[in-house]
């Protein structure tokens, strides 16, 4: 074997987007794919393009978040205040934890203070009429059947306890951890593992008995 | 039965709402604000005020000695307001005399008070015609407290800077001061004493007065003396 052969590095399983595959190119830094905490130190000094990053990357999955947990008239509102907070404190936010535990830290006690405004829970259990798109006469019967299903899911999440409900939400929508989301409702664990076994169970049964309905 | 993944499917399946682009553009103009520190000088001005008006009260309680008066337990012969309703008198002088009178009254009843008990113990003793070593303890304390009782008289015409307590101006007057007319000797006995006295006061010597007021703050008008 000649020793001065060149030897390609083993690929990666998951190439980040924008980087060439390995061994062909030199590893790029990941200053093209930046962290959210990098993004956020960017935009700490001054960096306004950084924020615009970092609330692209968010806003779809944040403002689903908190729209599925109050009504629609409120969740622009908290929407636009957790932003607020976000950008009020950027001179004391530190990378100690993930940038998104952070943000849905904020989110969630923005809307713990919104109901304690309210005095009860919002009832979320009535789906509003934009939230789902109702199936159309025109429609196949299978667009149709799965548009009821989806409507049914929809009210059964809002039908879910507030804990049970934040912590499906923060897991399908966020994309958390266990261990994130305990950090974002400060509950152990093993606290958030039985509240997402038990709102998945109550989900699974709401769709099975539509499903049967349906087919009946 | 539904797995959680196929839950997990359907719902990512429901509607994708996203927030509307005037919110969009709300929170990036907000963004795009510049940092406004907010002002630190209401702080500093606060932190100023504190340390001013501290310095001002512990100077004004050093100043005057009314409060430090109003602090103790002692009681005052002449109250504060009594200097205060005279504003001219003896503006030139350092502590307002009013003051001073209450220190050297006070001075002169525990003097007073002093005198009557150690004149009763020497006078017991003289009467059991005790030796005279033991008799002189009470009346080395007795000639030890008549200094002060004189100052306390003269307390009105002296200034001093501060008032000393009692047990000092008896150890001062232990150390030899003597401002009594009638030597020592004399005022161990009520006749000697009063033999002083009536000397005193066939020289129309002024300090007779002072003399006779000693007496009498020892032994009372119990004992007559014909001066």
């Amino acid at each position: 074997m000649n020793e001065l052969a060149w030897t390609p590095e083993p690929p990666l399983s998951k190439a980040p987007p924008g980087i060439a595959p390995a061994g062909q190119w030199p590893r790029l830094s990941v200053v093209t794919n930046p962290s959210d905490g990098e993004l956020m130190q960017r935009y700490r000094e001054g960096d306004q393009q950084a924020f615009a990053a970092l609330y692209e990357r968010y806003r779809g999955q944040l403002f689903r978040f908190i729209r599925r947990q109050i009504d629609a008239g409120s969740a622009e509102d908290l929407f636009q205040e957790v932003w607020t907070k976000v950008i009020q404190a950027r001179e004391r936010y530190e990378p100690k934890a993930q940038f998104r535990t952070y943000l849905y830290r904020i989110a969630h006690n923005t809307l713990v203070d919104a109901y304690r405004r309210r005095g009860r829970r919002p009832n979320l259990v009535a789906v509003e009429a934009d939230d789902v798109a109702a199936p159309r006469a025109d429609q196949p019967d299978e667009r149709a059947r799965q548009a009821a299903l989806n409507q049914a899911l929809l009210a059964a999440i809002r039908a879910l306890p507030d804990a049970q409900r934040n912590a499906f939400l923060l897991r399908e929508e966020g994309g958390l951890s266990l261990k994130e989301i305990a950090e974002v409702v400060d509950v152990p664990a093993e606290t958030v593992k039985s509240q997402l076994r038990y709102a998945r169970d109550k989900l699974r049964l709401q769709l099975e008995g539509e499903r049967s309905e349906k087919a009946s | 039965m539904t797995s959680d993944e196929e839950l997990s499917r359907r719902y990512q399946a429901l509607q994708q709402e996203e927030p509307s682009p005037q919110l969009d553009a709300k929170i990036l103009a907000a963004a795009a604000q510049p940092r406004t520190r907010p002002a630190r000088w209401p702080r500093f001005v606060a932190a100023a005020a504190v340390v001013v008006l501290s310095i001002g009260v512990v100077t004004r309680m050093n100043l005057d000695p009314d409060l430090e008066d109003a602090f103790s337990s002692a009681p005052t012969a002449s109250p504060p307001a009594a200097s205060k309703a005279e504003p001219g008198a003896a503006p030139e002088a350092g502590p307002p005399p009013a003051s001073m009178d209450s220190f050297g009254s006070l001075d002169r009843e525990l003097a007073e008070e002093e005198l009557r008990d150690l004149a009763s113990a020497n006078a017991a003793q003289e009467a059991l015609g005790e030796s005279s070593q033991t008799a002189t303890q009470p009346a080395k304390r007795a000639e030890e407290a008549s200094p002060q009782l004189s100052r306390a008289r003269q307390s009105q015409s002296l200034s001093v800077e501060s008032p000393a307590p009692l047990e000092e101006d008896v150890a001062a007057a232990g150390t030899g001061a003597n401002d009594s007319l009638c030597p020592a000797e004399a005022r161990r006995g009520a006749e000697a004493w009063c033999a002083c006295i009536k000397r005193l006061r066939e020289a129309k010597d002024p300090g007779a007065e002072a003399e006779i007021e000693a007496y009498r703050g020892v032994f009372g008008d119990e004992l007559t003396c014909a001066y």
